[in-house]
């Protein structure tokens, strides 16, 4: 199985979200819209935008409405209770652009993913998945060693 | 005169929680409404630590029977750790009409009028292998009505003597005949709705075992009681209920939720608030007749469950409150007067 990283973990988890809580990806789609959002994680950046009702990911143009920076440690922290929002972003381990509109916006459609995201049963396995990918890759230059 | 906790006849009450303490499960399943939920509930309070697990079985989203582990564990020093572990279908085995249930690897039994627990977290260093012995006769209740015509159903056993270990993070805990408690509930409604409910246990440490529980169940906005009462048991047999207009009850100060842990880890980011309507003290006054009860309940450090609502955004917090108890007054001519440990339980909805 290819190794989980950021992008198809939120295009797996966005298609559980319109299977299982279809409420939730519904009103997604209104918030983030056809502009989107470009995330990039780990140093891989990638846009979600909405087609009306479907989500889609392609290689950001500079035109989505908001700008995320992360990497994976930051959103594993931010899922156990490590780390809240707020102090990713004052300790920029989190980074966010975008107008007041447009961030305000970000932050109700973030809500959103999350409440629907608890309620689906098949997210916790996707989540460990990533979990997973993560602790392997930083496995992987202590493994390179031994060679 | 004392009264030491006694095992009783395991094979009679044995019958009696096979036939009352079963899992009832969703009619979701065959075709019926959506909406179950239930929870087999164990307390412990250690020399050491106390324990607080919890098997659930809950109709989520779309009427999924959605099954999960409830384990926190209280240090001495008032330090709370634990988390919740939720499971697919494929991973749950019950009886048909039985007690028993693996979840994952987590196990209960029944065997020998005992409960044989064993749980551990997914992602947390916490095991616990228990056999809870009763000690006392088990109850069913009557109908609660929570809201919305919405009801729901408990079965106790007030008293029990827990024995085994708890290991975590490399360190070992024995408990010898720790006192514990356990109650099963069910009923069909929804997280989120409009009620609220505040329920206690206290249990004796003097020489009478006594054993009391407290629960009071209010609309969401705490503004109109829909039902209240104070159950005391004698060492191991039912002596009082008083109820209803029986009891006023009163709350003071205010107990903060500021630091505590949070359960499942990923509701501090889903439902960050901490503001919360949890009282420092409870005071219950119960009469009838001759018979009155002065329960004061002081609490104290707390950690907080907290579930997705069913009929709006939002959780519900479960607010799992350590807390200490004096009671005083006489029931059936009997002086009664104990204090002990308490476990005090707070829900809330937040949105």
């Amino acid at each position: 199985m290819p190794t989980p990283d950021f992008p198809a973990f939120l295009d797996r988890s966005l298609a559980v979200l319109r299977s299982e809580a279809p409420a939730h990806h519904a009103e997604l789609a209104v918030l983030l819209g056809a502009r989107g959002l470009c995330c990039e994680v780990d140093g891989r950046s990638v846009a979600l935008c909405f087609d009306g009702a479907r989500h889609a990911l392609r290689p950001p143009d500079r035109r989505e409405a908001v700008s995320l920076c992360t990497d994976r440690r930051t959103i594993l922290d931010l899922v156990d209770g490590e780390l809240t929002l707020l102090d990713a972003l004052l300790e920029e381990r989190l980074w966010l652009a975008g107008s007041a509109d447009a961030v305000t916006r970000f932050d109700e459609a973030l809500t959103c993913y999350l409440d629907g995201a608890i309620r689906c049963p098949s997210l916790p396995p996707l989540l460990e998945e990533f979990r997973r990918a993560g602790l392997e890759v930083t496995l992987l230059p202590a493994a390179e060693a031994h060679r | 005169m004392s009264v030491q906790p006694r095992v009783l006849d395991p094979a009679a009450l044995g019958s009696l929680v096979l036939q009352a303490d079963h899992w009832r499960r969703s009619p979701a399943s065959v075709g019926g409404p959506a909406g179950h939920k239930e929870w087999s509930h164990f307390c412990v309070f250690g020399e050491d630590l106390d324990l607080l697990i919890n098997l659930s079985l809950m109709d989520g989203f779309g009427g999924i029977e959605t099954p999960r582990l409830t384990l926190l564990m209280r240090e001495s020093g008032g330090e709370w750790s634990g988390d919740v572990d939720t499971y697919v279908a494929s991973e749950l085995e019950i009886d048909e009409g039985g007690v028993d249930l693996c979840m994952g690897p987590n196990t209960l039994r029944f065997r020998n009028g005992a409960y044989e627990l064993d749980v551990r977290l997914a992602r947390r260093s916490i095991r616990a292998r228990l056999r809870l012995e009763l000690a006392s006769r088990p109850a069913l209740t009557t109908s609660v009505p929570l809201s919305d015509g919405a009801g729901m159903r408990w079965f106790v056993v007030p008293r029990l003597v827990a024995s085994g270990t708890v290991a975590r993070e490399g360190r070992r805990t024995q408990l010898d005949r720790a006192p514990a408690y356990h109650d099963h509930d069910w009923g069909s409604f929804g997280w989120g709705g409009d009620f609220s409910w505040e329920w206690g246990i206290a249990l004796a440490e003097g020489a009478v075992p006594w054993t009391l529980v407290f629960q009071r169940i209010s609309d969401r906005g705490r503004l109109r009681t829909l039902s209240q009462g104070v159950l005391l048991w004698r060492g191991d047999r039912h002596l009082r209920t008083l109820h209803g207009p029986e009891l006023s009850v009163r709350c003071e100060g205010r107990t903060s939720a500021a630091g505590a842990l949070r359960v499942p880890r990923i509701m501090s980011l889903v439902s960050p608030g901490r503001a919360a309507d949890l009282p420092r003290r409870i005071v219950v006054e119960a009469r009838r007749g001759a018979d009155a009860l002065h329960v004061a309940l002081e609490l104290g450090d707390l950690a907080q469950i907290a579930i997705p609502n069913d009929v709006a955004r939002g959780a519900t917090i479960v607010s799992e409150v350590r807390s200490s108890a004096t009671v005083e007054g006489v029931v059936r001519g009997e002086p009664v007067r104990f204090e002990g440990p308490a476990l005090v339980e707070l829900n809330r909805a937040d949105a």
